[in-house]
């Protein structure tokens, strides 16, 4: 696990927790509604700039783009496309179709993004940037660029302005993808403009505490649930149903609603701890592209494993469904244990929680399981069953299930609504109507064909930024959903169980299952034979 | 759109190996700038024709998924066909298709039709595996087999289309019961004399909301 890299922290966290001053309106959480929108600066001031003589004071200009405009960045002082000069122009250019940037060069996006003292970009595209802008630079370059600017400022009332700047720029970064910070060059990075924050607007020390603060919780709590996964271990697999444990999970919870409660518990706890530049990582690791520390130190980069560990949990639950099936040689159990995952399934659906309902669904439809011809002609819920594994059809692209979760959504943001109405009372079992668990596997199949299916950067050398906008939106929906507080009473023991009890192999589920019923067809009788050896 | 039949494909093979990008190649979608992915969007999916009939093919792609093991396993079921897929310039590709054919036998149903194929044959400079050996393994297991660039498009189509032929084939031969949807194969709207009660609305019964 390495050493933490958050205690170099505390001690900053400490020395400036003194001064009195409010807290600036930052906007962590309101990228959604503003995704749509298009940027309104297109054009903005470096910190960088060169030449005195050609800082003009060239206002915003306004929002008269034509569509499909190809501009210079005009950044004052630009020397590469400003009035002074135009010898490369393609590096500082941005494109926008009806007012929506579309492309732009690299150079130009990352200039786009940095803060100068009156100049901050959209907070849409900061959060797409920041998601995306490591397929193509170090991250570690943003924050040297950020403290470079900083470095040059040397008018006083400009250098405050820019730290205020400054400090929203980081606020923005550590609340959105905090993770990064686990790598310790970033986290010097870090530190070291907090201190500069510091130095240039003394006013801003209790802000800066509480942004050191913050990070630190979100830091310590993905090292605390990393810990908690190294207890469960990795998902032990047993060969024989002999080495299993003689309880079911409906000798712990009474009734499907429960454990749909308790599954709900361990979505949500795992859902959150997932950050969103994991599935832009995922990406690279994808291209062979090394997602470790480049700083030069060597170090490897602290990866976060959160999305993989929800992966694995997926996995996990349709594994343990079907052991929990195939189990039982008796048939009159087998169908108990059947049927109550049936109507455990159905819970899942009622409440929102489609990655539990998909997942126990795979694990009926495992071949062990969905070959049990004779326990499933007793199951009373089989038309139930028909409806829930229609959902997960992948007919039109899952319509049906996209249909559904469309609604589910719909209706959680009714609740959320009417729950914010004065004096209205919502009784404890409403909140229920809350919570969207979306079905995560789809989640990470449309950003893999997004990813796939999209160039990054179009033939001129443009970065293809109207893919990462794609990306932001779903990310930044995937974001909402994982914030949700599940509102069930917890049962630890059920909690575990569901993530810690041995499961069968897959050759284990298939002797079980032909032990449960013998093979009817040539085919399952080799099969079977094959297994025996 | 009306269509004879429904023939359910999956493709399988290490990561890396380009099964998205046949996928995209073969229906259409690849270098479109972005993809929308709303509701109701067809995608990995396309028509052909095979003896006058028009053929839907419904291509399930396992790339980027890999991790979802129970997902991949329970579509191997409902899947007529499969595109097991290695990567001619990378040797352990080829090595691991006993683990994939292994795996796609244990889980689907015994009349699927595999093709092997062999992808990237536009980097022949780094070829690893030679053609004869795709060849040899795949008369060995009974695979058909083909080697394909879905960069230059080479073979793709054919790869898809000779797997559909194949398994007209079956059909016709009397081998698939197309009755039944688990072996991957449906039966389109207006073409069901022999069994009138399929619904054509039913992959749409999932919407309904509650159950039971």
């Amino acid at each position: 696990m390495g050493g933490r890299c958050s205690s170099p922290t505390l001690s900053i966290a400490s020395s400036t927790t003194s001064g009195g001053f409010k807290k600036s309106p930052h906007q962590g959480g309101c990228m959604r509604d503003n995704l749509a929108s298009p940027p309104h600066h297109a054009h903005h001031y470096s910190g960088d700039a060169g030449p005195s003589g050609c800082q003009s004071q060239a206002g915003p200009s306004g929002m008269q783009l034509k569509r499909s405009s190809s501009r210079p960045c005009n950044v004052p002082g630009c020397t590469q496309c400003g009035p002074c000069a135009r010898q490369r122009p393609q590096e500082h250019t941005m494109v926008y179709r009806e007012d929506t940037l579309v492309s732009g060069a690299l150079e130009a996006l990352i200039r786009h993004a940095i803060p100068t003292p009156d100049y901050f970009p959209e907070d849409a595209y900061l959060f797409a940037f920041l998601l995306c802008s490591r397929l193509f630079a170090p991250l570690n370059d943003v924050l040297v660029r950020v403290i470079r600017a900083m470095d040059r400022c040397k008018d006083e009332r400009r250098s405050s302005m820019l730290a205020r700047n400054v400090l929203r720029f980081l606020r923005e970064w550590t609340d959105n993808f905090a993770y990064d910070f686990r790598e310790e060059s970033m986290m010097a990075l870090c530190i070291d403009i907090t201190q500069r924050l510091v130095e240039l607007l003394p006013a801003c020390r209790r802000e800066v505490s509480e942004l050191q603060t913050d990070l630190l919780a979100k830091l310590t709590a993905v090292e605390t649930y990393e810990e908690f996964l190294n207890r469960c271990g990795s998902v032990r697999y047993v060969e024989s149903v002999e080495e299993l444990t003689a309880t079911d999970v409906m000798d712990m919870v009474r009734t499907p609603t429960k454990l749909a409660h308790q599954l709900t518990h361990v979505e949500l706890e795992r859902l959150s701890h997932i950050g969103a530049e994991e599935f832009v990582l995922a990406f690279m690791k994808e291209r062979g592209v090394s997602t470790t520390g480049d700083d030069g130190s060597g170090a490897p980069l602290k990866k976060t494993r959160s999305k993989e560990a929800y992966e694995d949990w997926f996995t996990r639950l349709s594994y343990l469904v079907a052991t929990e099936i195939c189990k039982h040689p008796k048939k009159k159990q087998r169908l108990r244990v059947l049927d109550f995952w049936v109507q455990t399934a159905r819970e899942c659906y009622n409440i929102g929680n489609f990655n539990s309902l998909m997942a126990i669904n795979a694990g009926l439809s495992l071949a062990p399981v969905a070959r049990l011809k004779k326990t499933w002609s007793k199951v009373h819920c089989v038309k139930c069953f028909t409806v829930l594994q229609n959902l997960m059809s992948m007919s039109d692209n899952y319509k049906s299930y996209r249909t559904t979760l469309a609604a589910a959504v719909k209706r959680s943001k009714q609740q959320n609504v009417a729950a914010q109405v004065p004096g209205a009372h919502q009784p404890p079992e409403a909140s229920n109507d809350y919570i969207v668990v979306p079905f995560f596997y789809l989640l990470v199949k449309d950003l893999h064909f997004l990813n796939v299916g999209c160039a990054d950067r179009l033939p001129n050398g443009h970065v293809n930024f109207e893919k990462f906008w794609q990306l932001a939106k779903q990310v930044t929906e995937f974001i909402a959903w994982k914030q949700a507080v599940c509102p069930f009473p917890k049962n630890t023991d059920v909690i575990m169980y569901l993530q810690t009890s041995p499961l069968l192999t897959d050759n284990a589920l298939a002797l079980a299952s032909f032990e449960c019923e013998a093979p009817d067809n040539g085919p399952e009788k080799e099969h079977y034979k094959s297994l025996k050896k | 759109m009306s269509y004879a039949y429904l023939f359910k494909y999956i493709i399988i093979g290490d990561t890396g190996v380009g099964k998205s990008c046949l996928l995209l190649q073969f229906t259409d979608k690849r270098f479109q700038p972005v993809h929308d992915l709303t509701i109701g969007v067809e995608f990995g999916a396309r028509m052909i024709t095979i003896d006058g009939k028009q053929i839907k093919l419904q291509i399930w792609d396992t790339a980027g998924q890999e991790a979802f093991r129970s997902i991949t396993r329970s579509y191997y079921r409902g899947a007529a066909g499969a595109l097991l897929v290695y990567d001619i310039t990378r040797r352990e590709t080829f090595n691991h298709l006993t683990t994939w054919l292994e795996d796609a036998r244990q889980h689907s149903n015994s009349n699927m039709v595999i093709m092997l194929i062999g992808n990237k044959s536009d980097l022949e400079s780094r070829r690893e595996v030679k053609k004869e050996e795709g060849e040899a393994f795949a008369h060995e297991h009974g695979l058909i087999f083909m080697e394909t660039s879905a960069k230059t498009a080479a073979n793709v189509e054919e790869a898809f289309i000779n797997t559909a032929k194949e398994i007209y084939e079956k059909i016709q031969e009397g081998v698939f019961d197309i009755n039944n949807e688990a072996n991957g194969i449906k039966v389109g709207p207006q073409h069901s004399p022999t069994n009138p009660s399929l619904s054509p609305n039913g992959q749409d019964r999932g919407q309904g909301g509650g159950c039971c």
